[in-house]
């Protein structure tokens, strides 16, 4: 399953549970008093709390692992990566190969020659699958694996001029120059 | 009482002060909503543009307007509920209504330089002006009109300062420090013995925070429009791509902070008005505002996730601090006005009405920007339409409802004429359900990977955009309903207020 989707369904889980939260005591019609509302109240919020820290401090903690950066990257996409360099400009992807490898890392170092651009990895069925960003002056390297071969379309998505939503290019990972078998170390250098 | 105290009372009283106080803080209401009304059918066109149905329109016209309708809605975000608590303080200490009249009339002078700049000179790179693109416009603008923008940017900037200088050094001198004014004698003691002096509240509190940290994010964001500024005129001047980023969001990222926790100062006085409840200043409430004061210098971070020559523990640190700051506004805020409402037997007019929704769609719009600000998931969502989705939550429902909310509780008090409920409800129902529409789409955008600030939108998904722009039309029909209605009230006689819910002024402070 795409991340995207994953984090639409932990939205409308919790989203929708704070709507209902929010309807349901809107509708509640009875009256209290409030000085007996507030000491619940006080009660309530202190077990909220402790389960929300909880909650965020594992949630954080486990988010550690889904860093993009490369100190935690290297670990989890070990071997040697395809090197591919990356320059954006208004409005085109300059890149030094046509064709990914599937069976092992790539690593993209980006950078712009003009105005900051995006570089994301769109896959085959339309999901990000990476990004970061191409700014003029700095490199940003971000390594990935793209396992599922295919034709795969890069896009800008850092707004950089009026030709923004048409910067983009097309890449195909996995059989390179429509020649057969999966595109190796070798091929594709 | 002394009698320095004794005359600022008296001051404070005199009725022609009282009616100038009166007579700006409306004519900034009404300012805001007609900006609002305006703005907002920007958001409609855009949406419009991005379905494919006005054609090649959206080649020339989306950037100008999208530049337009973000820096105009995050200078109300920011100006609105300023407004809101000027008119608060300015009822405890004798805020200068001669500067806040100055404040008005440069925000006017904003407008104009941000029509001029976007619609005759059709910049167009966002509100964010992300460095070195103002520069490189591919022909699409030239760089004069980066300054009538730059100088209305910097007309805002300075506004919020103004105010959050005056509103210190009149607050110190009435509540005697900075630390009365956060209370911070509640950390020592949570029932304080009345030691004769005045105590602090929620919204004396929410303000100091936002005073504190804008300070430094306006010195900040200064430095920036100068660095820009000389740019302009010295076309080898150049700066760090980086460096420029990480100013544009501390600054910016600020701004719409305090514009929010503004806002909440706004809730914190008119909800126990509605509920009739007090909203009283306990221990968890400092440390709650201790908290946000904190974050709020480190969560701007998270905007430079994808930037991974940033240092990785900024990175880390900007996750660690985004976290931080939805504990206050989940466990203090939210969870405070909740439980405000909660079997008090409220009567739903229009204005609590709104201030609910503002907390249901600060919450839920909030969701949507905790996931994102985890590094990890930004990865995938980032400068996708979930970012639409989430601060369109937060601004849009959030901040734009406490306005409304406000502006239903405000303009009868503060003209004596009366606002039709049931226009009121028909309109808070249209605006509900077109605005959630809207927002909604922005996040479904943002699951399929639609990149935002897209004049045209990926082949196969103009659909969404037309059903967030039918979403639009219902938020229109809304905005146009209260609209009509305030203009229907000038007709109305003037009463004066006799509904105690309806009371003028802020509700008294908690001794
Ligand atoms: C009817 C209501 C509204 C509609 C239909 C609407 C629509 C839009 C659209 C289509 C965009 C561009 C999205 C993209 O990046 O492709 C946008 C951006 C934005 N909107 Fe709205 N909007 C509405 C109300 C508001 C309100 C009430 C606020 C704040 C109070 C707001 C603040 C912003 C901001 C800050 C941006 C970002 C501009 C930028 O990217 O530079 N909008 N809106
Ligand atoms: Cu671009």
């Amino acid at each position: 399953m795409p991340a995207q989707w994953m984090v639409g369904i932990a939205f409308v889980i919790l989203g929708g549970a704070l709507a209902a939260g929010f309807v349901w005591i809107a509708l509640d019609a009875r009256t209290e008093e409030w000085d007996g509302v507030y000491k619940r109240a006080g009660l309530l919020r202190r077990r909220w709390f402790v389960g929300l820290l909880a909650f965020a401090v594992v949630a954080f903690a486990v988010s550690m692992t889904w860093l993009p950066y490369q100190f935690v990257r290297a670990a989890q996409l070990p071997g040697q990566p395809l090197a591919v360099a990356v320059t954006g400009q208004q409005y085109a992807f300059n890149l030094d190969t046509q064709c990914l490898p599937t069976d092992k890392p790539v690593e993209f170092s980006v950078t712009s020659k003009d105005v900051t651009h995006g570089f994301a990895i769109y896959s085959p069925d339309g999901h990000i699958v990476g990004q970061t960003q191409a700014m003029p002056g700095y490199t940003n390297v971000l390594r990935v694996s793209l396992p599922t071969p295919g034709t795969y379309i890069l896009r800008c998505d850092e707004l950089c001029g009026p030709g923004h939503p048409f910067m983009q290019r097309q890449i195909t990972v996995g059989s390179c120059g429509g020649s057969a078998g999966a595109c190796g170390a070798s091929a594709c250098g | 009482m002394t009698t320095m105290q004794a005359t600022s009372e008296s001051v404070l009283r005199d009725p022609a002060r009282v009616r100038t106080v009166n007579r700006l803080t409306v004519l900034w209401v009404l300012t805001g909503f007609t900006l609002l009304l305006i703005l907002g059918l920007a958001g409609l066109l855009m949406r419009a543009m991005q379905s494919g149905i006005l054609g090649n329109a959206a080649l020339t016209w989306f950037y100008p307007i999208l530049t337009l309708h973000g820096i105009g809605m995050v200078a109300l975000v920011a100006l609105v509920p300023l407004a809101g608590c000027w008119y608060i303080f300015a009822q405890r200490v004798p805020m200068s209504t001669r500067l806040w009249a100055v404040c008005y009339g440069a925000t006017v002078l904003a407008v104009v330089l941000v029509l001029v700049s976007t619609l005759i000179g059709k910049f167009g790179t966002g509100w964010t002006f992300l460095y070195p693109l103002p520069y490189n416009s591919t022909g699409a603008w030239e760089v004069w009109s980066f300054v009538p923008f730059l100088l209305a940017v910097t007309i805002v900037v300075l506004v919020v300062l103004a105010i959050d200088i005056e509103f210190l050094w009149r607050g110190i001198r009435k509540y005697g420090s900075i630390g009365r004014m956060y209370g911070l004698e509640f950390l020592a003691d949570p029932h304080p013995a009345d030691d004769g002096r005045p105590r602090t509240d929620l919204a004396t509190i929410a303000m100091t925070t936002t005073a504190l940290t804008w300070i430094p994010a306006a010195l900040l964001g200064a430095v920036l429009v100068v660095l820009e500024l000389i740019q302009v005129f010295v076309p080898g001047f150049s700066i760090s791509a980086l460096l420029a980023k990480n100013l544009t969001f501390f600054a910016g990222h600020m701004l719409v902070n305090v514009g929010l926790y503004m806002a909440a100062a706004l809730l914190y006085v008119i909800l126990p008005v509605y509920a009739k409840r007090p909203w009283r200043v306990a221990r968890y409430v400092v440390i709650g505002w201790l908290a946000t004061t904190v974050a709020l210098w480190f969560a701007f971070y998270h905007h430079l996730y994808q930037d991974f020559a940033q240092p990785d523990a900024t990175q880390v640190i900007g996750q660690v601090f985004s976290y931080v700051s939805a504990f206050p506004a989940l466990l203090v805020t939210l969870f405070g006005g909740v439980m405000l409402v909660w079997r008090s037997g409220i009567r739903w007019s229009t204005a609590p009405i709104f201030l609910y929704m503002g907390m249901a769609g600060w919450a839920i719009g909030g969701t949507g920007a905790i996931l994102d600000s985890t590094a990890g998931i930004n990865q995938f969502m980032h400068n996708t339409l979930w970012v639409a989705g989430h601060f369109h939550g937060i601004m849009a429902m959030g901040v734009m409802m406490f306005f409304l909310g406000t502006l239903y509780y405000a303009y009868p008090v503060l003209t004596g004429r009366a606002l039709s409920e049931r226009i009121g409800h028909a309109a808070a129902a249209f605006i509900g359900v077109g605005g959630w529409t809207v927002v909604l789409v922005f996040f479904l955008s943002g699951v399929v990977s639609e990149p935002r600030r897209y004049a045209v939108q990926l082949p196969g998904t103009e659909w969404l955009a037309l059903v967030g722009m039918l979403g639009a039309v219902l938020v229109a029909i809304g905005g146009l309903l209260i609209a009509g209605d305030l203009i229907r009230s000038v007709r109305r006689p003037v009463s004066s207020p006799t509904e105690p819910e309806r009371q003028p002024g802020p509700a008294p402070a908690p001794a």
